[in-house]
């Protein structure tokens, strides 16, 4: 056996699962979006690409998709903010009680996503307790409806994912920040640095390979989220249905296999994009 | 310095590999010596089933203590004691009924020792689609508890056995004429109902009393629905009336009520185009929107379910009013026994001179059309059909009229004046359309109603839309 040959051997049984687990699915999914099929044409349709340009003629699709870059996006700011300052925290080794707080902050991560389910009577209209907590505060005078209002349901949706997912950017981004040599702030030290220039121009810089890596990351899986379908089942007129929700509807709802299809291959496409970023993330030269 | 890459020999490693591999077949086939497959023997058809002369049999089943039902209850059923039908099948369940399934399971192993039946209790989150992809799969399970709301769209998508042919064993007769219409596709019959429910307005006497209206009077139209939301709305309080949205499908159920109540349809009699835009159901939802923009049911009305309205407002005594069933009631008097010496049940509200139909809802057994034991699932069903047993499973009312004899393991006891209220209606029960895409019609309508309730569209805009994409659902 060539050695050409005999690595070819080695990695068949990869290659197998590969085609089986994610080849099969993908290609049958792209070549379902070029047929019309639904509950009522059981026989599949040839109908070239009038699938998506339906879909893109579609207001709602339309929404959809807008609401899916506002969710992904205000999840992965929050998300970002929030985790870059507690890591920033919790990597001060000086701070008393430091690892107890390293735990602590892993527990949200630990909930399942309809363990959630809690976010939506603590977030009720009229005996939610962060309505109660907020107007103790003085923040608001009256309660406000957070997963009733359409102007406000999406965003509503983000806290609980950013309740749940900001241990994961902190404890990435904490490994980032512990992998910077000391050498660094010493020498800066030594130079008359000030917190802030450090930050800019030694924290944030080392940092940017974690920080892009776990940002890619998160970014595929907010897209991918079904939590505003576990807080608002009903999506509140589609006002709280992002891309993956809408191809569930399409697909289990509606029996609409081909036009699913379409809707599944572009937010594959989209997720492509953010994966090829991901893996060019690790080839980046940082200076 | 850099470690060097530990060298692999390859014979070694394929030599490793082999071995692996032997070690992992003896394990596999050790296992399966240990433990042989139940042999399936199956007939193709239902005719021809052997059986013996069907004899009388008496099966004893004894439930849980923490139940009022008599500890003992002897179930005479009248079964085949031997037949040649074998084999291992499984049953899909609501996790809410997985406890009454075993016990039945176990009554239905003394009959048929050699069928094994796997009993499987699915949440109702996700369960939908669990069956959807396992009845799609090449071993799905072999009967199924399905929604009548799922039975038809699972039969459009030629994914049930059809059991006319079997269901000749059964005395269709004594079935609710309209909870079997729920389980036929294109005529033929695709499910057996065991559980079937209808809808009415459940009213709390205290708020009404407290709001200075008559206890003993249920509002009749719905100047009254609207008058008593009015009056028994106390800002901070309570609410007129606990309706829910936050559902697809209870969005469309609660919407129904108003449109049944006014005379309009949701399609027409071909089923081929949508009515619910028309004059009847657009005054539907202006009324459901101007009850909700007056603040007379919670705001969370749209994102809520009827079931969390009904536990988070009516059983806390925080509504006057709400759309329930028989399962509203049993939860009420287990829950809130206050609540349920104050109760009222009445007809739900209608705003012309029309007949006020109850929306027939419930559940079907239905065997998957790639079972790989199908004369067995039937066997199961015929017997879970039996009128004892199907007296015993339901949460609501079973799905034959000669049932209601019989006691429930949930303790509904059909002579509570509340629950027979709920079953005089049963025959006057109507059917949302039998159509495939029925889904789509929900998902379409309930769109509709949310956005014209939230403000995002007027109601006329809203339906006229939703009609358009029905329309083009179901050409």
């Amino acid at each position: 056996m060539g050695k050409a040959h005999s690595k070819f051997f080695f990695f068949l049984p990869l290659f197998s699962v590969l085609i089986v687990m994610v080849g099969y699915p993908l290609a049958y999914t792209m070549y379902m979006s070029f047929f019309k099929k639904t509950a009522a044409i059981t026989i599949p349709e040839l109908v070239g690409i009038n699938n998506y340009i339906l879909l893109l003629q579609d207001n709602v699709f339309l929404k959809v998709v807008f609401n899916t870059f506002v969710w992904t996006i205000t999840n992965v700011v929050a998300t970002l903010g929030i985790g870059l300052i507690l890591s920033l925290i919790l990597s001060d080794i000086r701070l008393k009680g430091i690892r107890l707080f390293r735990m602590i902050i892993i527990i949200p991560w630990s909930f399942s996503v309809p363990g959630m389910m809690a976010w939506v009577w603590l977030m009720s209209s009229d005996y939610g307790y962060f309505n109660e907590l907020l107007k103790n505060l003085g923040l608001i005078g009256n309660y406000i409806a957070w997963l009733s209002e359409p102007k406000i349901v999406l965003f509503s949706c983000v806290i609980p994912n950013v309740w749940h997912m900001f241990p994961y950017m902190t404890v990435m981004l904490l490994a980032g920040l512990q992998s910077i040599p000391i050498e660094l702030y010493d020498a800066a030290a030594v130079d008359g640095v000030n917190k802030v220039q450090k930050f800019v121009y030694i924290t944030l810089p080392q940092l940017a390979p974690t920080l892009l890596v776990a940002t890619t990351l998160y970014m595929i899986w907010t897209m991918n989220s079904f939590v505003p379908y576990v807080l608002v089942p009903g999506g509140l007129a589609n006002n709280a249905v992002t891309l993956p929700i809408y191809i569930y509807h399409l697909f289990f709802t509606k029996f609409d296999f081909g036009s699913g299809s379409a809707a599944a291959t572009f937010l594959f496409l989209l997720n492509l994009i953010l994966t090829i970023l991901y893996i060019r993330s690790f080839k980046v030269e940082w200076k | 310095m850099a470690s060097q890459p530990k060298k692999v020999d390859r014979r070694k490693f394929i030599y490793a590999g082999l071995g692996a591999a032997a070690l992992i077949a003896i394990g596999v086939a050790s296992y399966v010596a240990l433990n042989p497959p139940i042999v399936t023997q199956t007939t193709t058809v239902a005719t021809t089933i052997q059986t013996t002369v069907p004899t009388t049999s008496v099966v004893t089943t004894t439930s849980v203590a923490t139940t009022t039902v008599p500890t003992t209850t002897v179930v005479t059923t009248t079964v085949p004691t031997t037949t040649s039908i074998s084999g291992k099948i499984s049953w899909w369940v609501g996790s809410w009924s997985e406890e009454a399934a075993k016990l039945l399971v176990s009554n239905f192993k003394t009959i048929y020792p050699q069928i094994a039946v796997e009993v499987v209790g699915l949440p109702w989150t996700g369960m939908y689609d669990k069956m959807l992809s396992a009845l799609q799969s090449e071993a799905p399970p072999d009967v199924l508890d399905v929604a009548v709301a799922w039975n038809i769209p699972f039969a459009s998508l030629d994914l049930l056995l059809p059991l006319d042919q079997y269901a000749k064993s059964l005395d269709l007769s004594d079935f609710y004429e309209a909870a079997l219409s729920t389980a036929k596709f294109k005529n033929i019959l695709y499910g057996i109902p065991f559980r079937t429910e209808t809808g009415g307005l459940i009213l709390n006497k205290n708020i009404l009393k407290a709001s200075g209206l008559d206890p003993q009077t249920p509002p009749k139209t719905w100047d009254d629905f609207y008058e008593y939301c009015k009056k028994t709305t106390v800002p901070g309080k309570t609410y007129g009336a606990s309706l829910g949205f936050g559902e697809k499908m209870h969005a469309v159920y609660e919407y129904l009520i108003f449109l049944w109540g006014n005379g309009g349809e949701i399609l027409d009699e071909t089923n081929k185009t949508a009515l619910f835009n028309s004059s009847a159901g657009v005054e539907a939802l202006e009324f459901l929107v101007k009850l909700y923009k007056e603040g007379l049911i919670p705001k969370d009305a749209v994102s809520k379910n009827r079931d969390a309205m009904f536990d988070e407002y009516f059983l806390q005594e925080r509504s006057a009013m709400h759309h329930g069933a028989v399962y509203s009631v049993a939860t009420i008097r287990d829950k809130n026994p206050n609540l349920y010496n104050n109760l009222l049940i009445a007809p739900a509200c209608k705003n012309k001179e029309v007949k006020q139909y109850v929306q027939i809802g419930g559940w079907n057994r239905v065997i998957a059309k790639r079972s790989k034991n199908p004369d067995a699932a039937w066997k199961l069903i015929e017997f879970l059909s039996s009128p004892q047993n199907q007296a015993f499973y339901t949460h609501t009312f079973p799905g034959r009229k000669s049932a209601l004899a019989y006691p429930n393991f949930y303790k509904i006891d059909y002579s509570d004046p509340y629950i027979k209220s709920f079953a005089n209606v049963l025959d006057t029960g109507k059917l949302t359309p039998p159509v495939a895409q029925w889904g789509g019609i929900v998902d379409e309508l309930a769109t509709a109603i949310v956005s014209a309730l939230v403000g995002d569209k007027t109601p006329k805009q809203a339906l006229d839309e939703a009609a358009n994409r029905v329309n083009q659902l179901l050409k």
